[in-house]
């Protein structure tokens, strides 16, 4: 099954993902980690975010870019929380080396999801402040818009988070079933 | 009068064409094309960009833009939602900020149908 997650910063979309992820009940979960680490405020980012997963059972893989390399190294099955697209459109359009960062990142999401049971995706709401007068945060909404849109019709489920609270954009019942436990697990791949 | 609205890039275009049977022959981009060339299409694209240039001529868009919702009765209208960031920088972009949001508010008032667009997937708000 493929899940989206979206929200703005804070909203507590990384937790509402978790939760899911851990709800679909598929082991081993596999947490695969975006982020460039450039700083000591990346560094405790990253620390607050192992904090909130310790004890959950996720083994991270860390893939800031070539996420299709690091999706391939995988055993198959079990359940991968990739967190998140932001970040990824960031690595690939502004440092990575391929001139096309939508279908390097579409690419890389389809690697890994055609080697796990389960995908929980998190992206991020950052399209309602306007547009941007800087050609390159311009393409860079457009890119990470253009996979969003991608995603959201592929996935199963797109969940909105909004204080900690999910607005639910699609598979509304898939949903519930998942967080009241009495999903049955079963083949969504296409 | 149907409005969707969202942030950009969000595929509000792609879902309203979609969404209502209509092609690229159907729609007039108000962010490129004085309204005085509208000639009867039925999908209007960046409505919030009207706001701006009324803004600049001293004119209040929300009355500016009533004679043509009379006219777009039966359009489909897209808006772009903008509230949602830090506070600008300049006064001139916080009025036009502000004003963007009443204008929204306005052409949600005169709506029959509002749907809100995110990852290319609609939500009927009205």
């Amino acid at each position: 099954m493929l899940i989206l997650v979206t929200g703005g910063a804070g909203s507590g979309k990384s937790l509402l993902a978790e939760r899911i992820s851990m709800q679909l009940k598929r082991m081993p979960f596999w947490y695969v980690a975006t982020m460039q680490v450039w700083d000591q405020e990346c560094r405790d980012r990253i620390d607050r975010h192992r904090r909130q997963r310790a004890g959950k059972g996720f083994q991270t893989v860390e893939a800031p870019v070539h996420l299709a390399e690091a999706a391939a190294a995988l055993p198959p099955d079990g359940t991968a929380l990739l967190e998140c697209l932001s970040n990824l459109v960031a690595n690939e359009q502004f440092g990575g080396d391929t001139g096309a960062p939508v279908q390097a990142v579409l690419d890389g999401v389809h690697a890994l999801y055609r080697n796990v049971r389960h995908l929980v995706i998190v992206t991020n709401e950052v399209f309602s402040d306007g547009t941007p007068a800087d050609p390159a945060m311009q393409a860079y909404l457009q890119n990470l818009g253009n996979i969003n849109c991608a995603l959201g019709a592929e996935a199963d489920v797109v969940a909105e988070c909004c204080a900690g609270l999910p607005v639910i954009w699609k598979g509304e019942s898939l949903y519930h079933e998942i967080m009241a436990g009495i999903f049955a697990d079963r083949t969504f791949h296409v | 009068m149907k409005l969707i609205l969202g942030g950009y890039a969000n595929g509000r275009t792609a879902y309203a064409m979609q969404n209502y049977q209509l092609t690229e022959s159907d729609c007039f981009d108000a962010a490129a094309e004085p309204l005085a060339r509208w000639n009867g299409q039925r999908l209007i694209l960046h409505a919030e960009q009207l706001v701006n240039p009324w803004l600049e001529q001293g004119k209040e868009p929300c009355t500016e833009i009533l004679p043509w919702l009379e006219r777009w009765q039966n359009a489909v209208l897209i808006t772009q939602e903008v509230g949602c960031g830090l506070v600008p920088v300049t006064p001139q972009q916080r009025q036009l900020r502000e004003a963007v949001g009443h204008f929204n508010r306005l052409l949600a008032e005169c709506a029959e149908t509002v749907e809100r667009v995110c990852c290319g997937l609609g939500m009927q708000l009205k």
